[in-house]
């Protein structure tokens, strides 16, 4: 579980990124939308996947 | 060529009020002389020995044409000489002010030391302080061999420095019909033709500010990281992580040109690093903090919190006040001059208007939710409220930095409370909240606040496409930065082990790691958690 935390942090990262080649210079509405969708990613990766993974040997737990 | 003959008297006659000729600018300018050829002497003098060996107290003899180098001092001051001296004078003024500006940097060292080790228990001050301590050494020499040439190796064009030229080699590959600068090639060892002048400034500079990152560090795993551990994780994040987020923003890398390839704005713009210096620190605090896990004692079985109060007050405000003090060479400094960058002035006010909204939004939050203003979160909503500034300090107005600032401090407070409670992750020092949560926010209120005074406009003020850039740094933080620096943590970890011992742990660092306490007259209490300030005899 520790990797699918870390590659959700990683497509966070790419989805706004693919997104910028993908979209014309002037639709920054899109490349918002993708920039906010991806650091959600990203976070959920991090903070719930992740961190759950580690609370689960959390050192208080044993 | 004949319309533009007028400039060259223009030029003669900025040169001399560049250079301070106080009797030449006070002759009568009644007949235009012919411009003389650059290299024809000017025909001026300063005083003469006799005059000067009488000494000068009121200072009118010193400072004249007798100070203007000379390429030919038989013939006197020419015009080359005096533009000559001009250009030095203006590249002098930004030597100086980057050099005092890192020096000013250099002793936020202390301010991180003690900040930290206040925060921490007694019996592990030595550790803590150890860590702050010899961080420097580290990632100085990681930054020295390869560090520096990763994040400006193709920093060439850093016209305030005269130019860098050295520095003009970057790996950059060709992907979905853009060139995307991935590091700097030239620079290593500070070796071959980097060893110049302008060179020297510019790393020195950019090496505190890495050391600023690295320290962070310290502060999220105090109190259970084995000094080994830390040796690895500093150098690695001196000489690779911390340079490549730093390439990409400030050395030309693609990031800093997200405006010139897909428009939008003036590309990520950071200016003085809440996200290069901040975060990156910050999510290499935070992969730290996840892996080697809390402090024995900090969480129950049930899964609540214990406060595990710091052991000195007094040196954390201090210490406060040192990063306060430091941060005026942190971002006015990254003008990289005085001479042509005389925004130094908004930038100083912006930052010290943030870091008192800072404090002033934390103790408030204190106060009305927990009856009392808290001492270290009025510290950390100063450093908070400085972190959030440091992005934005050199496009924003002081109204707004004030904001930024408050914001700043509110943030930490709620990201202190929400790590430490929900996320169940130990940060003793809250370094994570302080400079992430701060950071992050620095970095996007550079896409809602900047004014375009200094060329950066954010949303705020019409440009949209500038916001975006900035969310795009953030997500390569969250989605870049974080797990790498995670991936080479758990290297570590699964090579040499991060945390020590629970003997060691609940004894205190000093002894085990340090093998000296730092309070050798202070009697611990058996429970490890705070310090019986009473004499061993």
């Amino acid at each position: 579980m520790k990797l699918v935390g870390l590659l959700m942090a990683v497509v966070g990262w790419l989805i706004p990124l693919i997104g910028l080649t993908m979209t014309s210079n002037g639709s920054n509405g899109a490349r918002l939308t993708l920039c906010i969708l991806g650091i959600a990613i990203s976070c959920v990766g991090i903070f719930y996947v992740l961190n759950q993974t580690h609370q689960k040997e959390a050192v208080w737990k044993r | 060529m004949k319309s533009f003959a007028w400039l060259r008297p223009c030029l003669l006659a900025t040169a001399l009020l560049i250079s301070g000729l106080p009797g030449w600018a006070q002759s009568p300018a009644a007949a235009t002389p012919a411009p003389p050829a650059g290299d024809a002497s000017l025909g001026v003098s300063g005083p003469s020995a006799e005059d000067l060996a009488a000494g000068d107290p009121s200072g009118t003899k010193t400072g004249t044409a007798n100070d203007v180098a000379k390429a030919d001092a038989a013939k006197g001051v020419t015009l080359t000489d005096l533009v000559n001296q001009a250009g030095q004078n203006r590249i002098g003024i930004n030597f100086t002010w980057t050099l005092v500006c890192g020096f000013l940097v250099m002793f936020m060292q202390a301010g991180f030391a003690i900040v930290e080790t206040g925060l921490t228990r007694a019996k592990n001050a030595n550790h803590t302080m150890m860590m702050n301590f010899m961080v420097y050494g580290f990632g100085l020499f990681a930054y020295w061999v390869c560090g520096f040439a990763i994040q400006m190796g193709s920093a060439a064009g850093t016209t305030m420095l005269g130019g860098a030229a050295p520095l003009n080699s970057e790996y950059a590959i060709h992907f979905l019909g853009k060139d995307w600068g991935l590091f700097g090639m030239t620079g290593f060892f500070l070796s071959g033709h980097t060893y110049d002048v302008g060179v020297m400034v510019l790393f020195l500079f950019q090496m505190v500010f890495m050391d600023t990152a690295l320290t962070i560090v310290t502060g999220s795993v105090a109190e259970r990281w084995k000094y080994v551990a830390f040796c690895v994780s500093s150098v690695v994040l001196g000489g690779l992580t911390y340079p490549l987020f730093a390439h990409w923003a400030w050395g030309g890398g693609w990031l800093y040109k997200l405006g010139a390839n897909f428009g939008l704005g003036a590309g990520y713009a950071d200016f003085a690093g809440s996200g290069v210096v901040h975060s990156v620190g910050a999510m290499t605090a935070l992969a730290g903090a996840l892996i080697i896990g809390p402090r024995i004692g900090k969480y129950n079985r049930d899964g609540s919190a214990n406060a595990i109060p710091g052991h000195d007050i007094l040196v954390v405000l201090t210490g406060c006040f040192i990063l306060a003090f430091g941060w005026f060479g942190f971002n006015p400094g990254s003008t990289l001059g005085a001479s042509g960058a005389l925004r130094i002035s908004t930038v100083a006010v912006d930052t010290m208007l943030a870091g008192c909204t800072g404090s002033f939004a934390a103790i408030l939050y204190m106060w009305i939710k927990y009856g009392k203003p808290d001492a270290s979160m009025a510290g950390n909503g100063l450093l908070a409220g400085l972190v959030a500034i440091t992005a934005p300090s050199g496009y924003v107005n002081t109204r707004d930095a004030c904001i930024i600032g408050f914001v700043g401090g509110l943030l930490v407070c709620m990201s202190v409370e929400f790590i430490d409670r929900v996320l169940r992750i130990d940060d003793p020092v809250g370094a994570t909240s302080v400079h992430g949560a701060g950071g992050l926010f620095g970095v996007l209120s550079v896409g809602l606040f900047a004014d375009g005074t200094n060329g950066v406009r954010g949303l705020f003020y019409g440009d949209p496409g500038q916001l975006v850039a900035q969310l795009i740094g953030i997500a390569t933080l969250l989605g870049f930065v974080f797990p790498f620096t995670y991936a080479v943590n758990w290297l570590i970890e699964v090579i040499i082990g991060q945390r020590v011992s629970a003997e060691d742990e609940l004894e205190g660092l000093d002894i085990p790691e340090m093998g000296a306490l730092c309070y050798p007259e202070f009697v611990l209490k058996p429970d490890g958690r705070t310090i019986g300030a009473v004499a061993a005899d």
